[in-house]
């Protein structure tokens, strides 16, 4: 069981650099159309499509980590006010829920990548395909799915299980412990 | 069932999986897919979710927050946000809650480069939230603040819903611009205000510091000030002489701190990865509950409730003001579920011709409805703002931020009243054009 | 007949609900369908993208997002490749009545299968662009490096004319031109009022032969065949109707009414080119029809025949509708 959150930990975190890569590339992408096109009349035909695709995937590729680092807001003044146990309960049927939703979601966007190959779409001035970043930002999805997986098992586990087990209760681990502590980080 | 019953159950649904914690942008696009499968089909809905993802996540319009998230990240990492935030303190952090009242003219300063109240809000919170908290001020304060303050990103020019209501109703954009400006400044003072008299009232909330000799003051200046000022001609320069567009804006901002930053030996490759690890959680967060606005928006549409509220307006027999109090009264009700572009759009085009007719000024109406979405973005349960400063320090309870809100949604309400008792504050500098 | 069999229909599409293609072309389109078909079939528009995006219409139609969509072909590059004849530059059209008549009859004439897919109702343009600019193009040395906004095709086309092509949303334009980002647009007259741009602009160069958009109005199949026999003739009849006299000239009358806004209000300057200097230019882009042509024959499309079948057509109605 541990192994497996690990490997999904894993993924999702080589996911992120990826997309952190991806922004990377629309900020050196944009700042040399614009000096190319400033400097020499000589802009980067496709910059405007590009900068789109590559969000596409850079988004897409982050959500799975964001979504193991709880990153994903929810309104928890209610549900933070019972027991550990009955928060696991809560966490495995909205996990159930949103799985429920999600995982056909991904499937329907493997579909429409499929179809967008099959059709031809290419973006409009450049006409690079875009089925390619379609079935990326369908396999960003997957993995976001495998995450939210991973967190209903632990949930489920959780409820199941006695409270002696808290360790296993998730527990949201942030990129950089300072941002949510600033003052410790300033001192 | 009639299409506005479904309607009404969905935001009852929406709020019941809130309260149990769902991530807000999955039950939004959750509701908003079985509402709108509801009234349409199930495999229509999907694949209008599909398509709403895939087109939010690929927008080049909205590409521009990523990079503004990332500034402000690389701002904070550098230590260049931190340095400008000590000559701030210096400067006027003797009094009551002034650096909440600086982070409000940067704020504003900010507004000028970017067109977007959710850009405005990211990149603002990146670099001035962990200031405010080192200084030791209230976090529900130093939060709802900059939530308020990232309005002023699309209420002074350049601003993506002046944009958006001039070309739904015809009107000039330039002379919308211009509206702007004059209240823009007013809300930015009262927003101000807001947090002086807070501030003085209880001392905790923004604790005044000692006061800075001039020395001491001109030596922060070298600090910090110098390194943000270059960052800041870069950008708004290239803006005002018309090298690059708003939107490139965001990349060139980004490109700038990074320049800045390893010129001045502030940054090194592992800051610099960690910038960008903050920028993808947080864009990623960003862009999932926009795409969950969105396809909350489509049930919201396919359940007619929206234009069906502003029609009934419409035909109401009252005189103009009380006309004019019921449509932001419903604006502030809808406000609080529907994400304020997904709303302008949706009643617009019959609340606008009902406006025309009591005989309201069309360019002054452009900047009541900017304040109106500034009202939708800090209300709950559906704030934006308050979401996306939530999303950057992520331990902050969302209720935390919420509870901060209401004197500035009183500022927006009181900045309302200033236009309705004299529109000229809106109409005045467009007239000259 | 008096069957039960009554469908409502949703039809979404981009434009303000104030524009003329909501108020002269879908809603009365809407009215007299209810009336042909005794309110048996009724529609109800969602414009300013409250249904759907702009460039999702089309595949919102086939997958039932909505029943009846109006968006542009372009917007989704790729997806139609034969149509894209009908908006390749060195293509002379007089006006809106021209290019619509032109594309509406070469569809039915070449029968493309990229739109079997759906039931098309119509189709409309914008007609010719022009340019339209801060600082006077006489000639195309005037245009050299200069920064024209445009995306799609038509950055293709200004590149072939040494322009520079700077790509951004129609609704970016009036801020890039208020402060100089680029220095002129290439589109329809219409933009000059509809998006203000007249405010930001002085010249404006009349260019026929360099631009044309192409709109579709479509139906869901499955809700189409859902429509009785009898319904269905009254509503072709209805389209015919309103092709003929709406949706052909529609953007003609929008093109002449910015026009002289743009001049008599705005101080616009309209400047003409020359025979031979318009020929230069079209000489400069043939190798975009030339292009179409070899991509067509890699796709195993007739491209020749396709190409001469809009020049021909192109001809006939300029004379027609001159
Ligand atoms: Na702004
Ligand atoms: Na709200």
């Amino acid at each position: 069981m541990d192994i497996s959150i690990k490997w999904v930990k894993e993924i999702s975190k080589g996911l992120d650099k990826l997309a952190g890569l991806c922004f990377f590339a629309v900020m050196l992408l944009v700042v040399s159309n614009i000096l190319l096109r400033a400097l020499f009349s000589r802009p980067i035909l496709g910059t405007y499509e590009l900068v789109g695709l590559l969000s596409a995937i850079g988004i897409s590729l982050a959500l799975a980590h964001c979504a193991f680092q709880g990153g994903h807001i929810a309104v928890d003044i209610v549900v933070n006010r019972l027991s550990t146990k009955w928060q696991a309960v809560i966490n495995a049927v909205t996990g159930f829920i949103a799985l429920c939703f999600w995982l056909p979601a991904t499937w329907y966007l493997f579909k429409y990548a499929h179809l967008m190959m099959v059709k031809g779409l290419v973006s409009s001035t450049a006409q690079i395909p875009v089925y390619p970043v379609i079935y990326l930002t369908a396999l960003g999805l997957a993995a976001f799915c495998l995450v939210l997986f991973v967190k209903f098992t632990v949930a489920v586990r959780n409820a199941l299980a006695d409270i002696s087990l808290a360790p296993y209760v998730w527990q949201p681990e942030l990129s950089d412990p300072v941002l949510s502590d600033p003052v410790k980080k300033a001192s | 069932m009639s299409p506005f019953t479904v309607g009404l159950i969905g935001i009852v649904v929406f709020i019941v999986l809130l309260i149990f914690r769902m991530p807000i942008a999955f039950a939004m696009a959750l509701v908003g897919f079985a509402g709108f499968g509801y009234l349409t089909s199930t495999s229509a809905a999907f694949n209008m979710v599909v398509q709403e993802i895939y087109n939010t996540f690929s927008s080049y319009s909205l590409s521009v927050i990523a990079m503004f998230v990332w500034m402000g990240f690389l701002a904070y990492y550098s230590g260049i946000g931190s340095r400008l935030y000590i000559f701030a303190y210096k400067l006027i952090g003797h009094l009551p809650g002034g650096l909440a009242i600086a982070t409000q003219a940067a704020c504003g300063i900010f507004g000028a480069v970017c067109g977007s109240n959710t850009a405005t809000a990211a990149t603002m919170a990146a670099i001035a939230l962990p200031e405010m908290q080192k200084y030791k001020y209230d976090t529900s304060l130093a939060t709802a603040s900059i939530a308020a303050g990232g309005v002023l990103g699309v209420l002074i020019p350049p601003s993506v819903i002046f944009i958006v209501y001039g070309m739904a109703t015809e009107q000039s954009i330039g002379k919308l611009f211009m509206a702007g400006i004059l209240p823009g400044i007013i809300l930015m003072l009262l927003f101000m205000g807001a947090i002086y008299i807070l501030t003085s009232w209880n001392q905790t909330l923004g604790p005044p510091g000692p006061k800075a000799s001039w020395s001491e003051r001109l030596q922060a200046l070298r600090g910090g000030v110098i390194e943000a000022l270059a960052v800041f001609i870069i950008s708004v320069g290239g803006l005002i002489i018309g090298i690059f567009t708003p939107t490139e804006a965001g990349a060139v901002g980004a490109a700038g701190v990074l320049f800045v930053a390893l010129l001045g030996k502030h940054m090194n490759w592992e800051k610099i990865t960690k910038s960008l690890l903050d920028t993808t959680r947080t864009t990623a967060m960003i862009m999932l509950l926009i795409a969950g606005a969105m396809i909350f928006g489509r049930f919201m549409a396919v359940s007619r409730m929206p234009f069906e509220l502003a029609s009934w307006t419409g035909s109401l027999a009252l005189p103009p003001v009380a006309i004019m109090g019921m449509i932001l009264l419903i604006y502030l009700i809808l406000g609080c579920f529907i994400d304020a572009l997904a709303l302008i759009l949706l009643t617009i085009p019959i609340f606008f011709p009902i406006v025309l007719n009591l005989g309201y000024d069309p360019i002054w109406f452009g900047v009541i409805i900017v304040l109106v979405v500034a009202m939708g973005v800090i209300t709950p349960p559906v704030g934006m703002n308050v979401y996306i400063i939530k999303g950057i320090v992520p331990d902050i309870p969302l209720e935390v931020i919420f509870k901060g809100i209401g004197p500035f949604l009183l500022a927006v309400i009181l900045c309302i009243v200033l236009l309705i008792l004299f529109p000229s504050i809106a109409t005045f500098l467009p007239n000259l054009l | 007949s008096k069957d039960t069999n009554t469908v409502e229909l949703k039809l979404a599409h981009f434009w303000p609900s104030t524009h003329p293609a909501e108020k002269e072309l879908v809603e009365p389109w809407a009215a007299a369908i209810k009336e042909a078909t005794e309110g048996r079939v009724t529609v109800t528009s969602y414009p300013s993208q409250t249904l759907c995006q702009a460039d999702g219409i089309y595949e919102g139609v086939i997958n039932g997002i909505t029943d009846i969509g109006v968006s542009c072909f372009s917007y989704t590059r790729g997806r139609f490749p034969v149509l894209e004849v009908f908006e390749l530059p060195g293509i002379r059209y007089a006006n809106s009545k021209v290019a619509s008549k032109v594309a509406w009859e070469g569809i039915k004439e070449l029968n493309p299968k990229e739109v079997q897919d759906t039931k098309l109702m119509m189709v409309l343009t914008t007609g010719p662009g022009d340019l339209y600019t801060k600082v006077p193009v006489r000639q195309l040395s005037d245009l050299k490096g200069l920064e024209i906004r445009a995306t799609g095709l038509s950055a293709k086309t200004l590149d072939v004319l040494g322009a520079t092509p700077v790509a951004m949303a129609q609704s970016e334009a009036y801020e890039a031109l208020s402060k100089g980002v680029v220095k002129g647009n290439l589109g329809p007259v219409e933009v000059l009022q509809g998006w203000r741009q007249a405010e930001v602009t002085n010249y404006l160069t009349q260019t026929p032969f360099l631009y044309n958009t192409l709109f579709f109005v479509t139906m869901n199949l499955d809700k189409w065949n859902a429509i009785s026999p009898e319904d269905q003739k009254a509503i072709e009849k209805v389209n015919e109707e309103f092709f003929e006299k709406v949706a052909m000239g529609l953007w003609d009358k929008q093109n002449e009414a910015a026009l002289k806004w743009a001049v008599q209000e705005k101080g616009m300057e309209v400047i003409n080119l020359s025979e031979e200097e318009q020929d230069r230019w079209i000489n400069l882009v043939k190798p975009i029809q030339d292009e179409f042509v070899t991509k067509m024959k890699q796709q195993g499309f007739q491209g020749e025949e396709i190409l001469a079948t809009a020049k021909r057509l192109s001809e006939k109605y300029n004379a027609e509708y001159q």
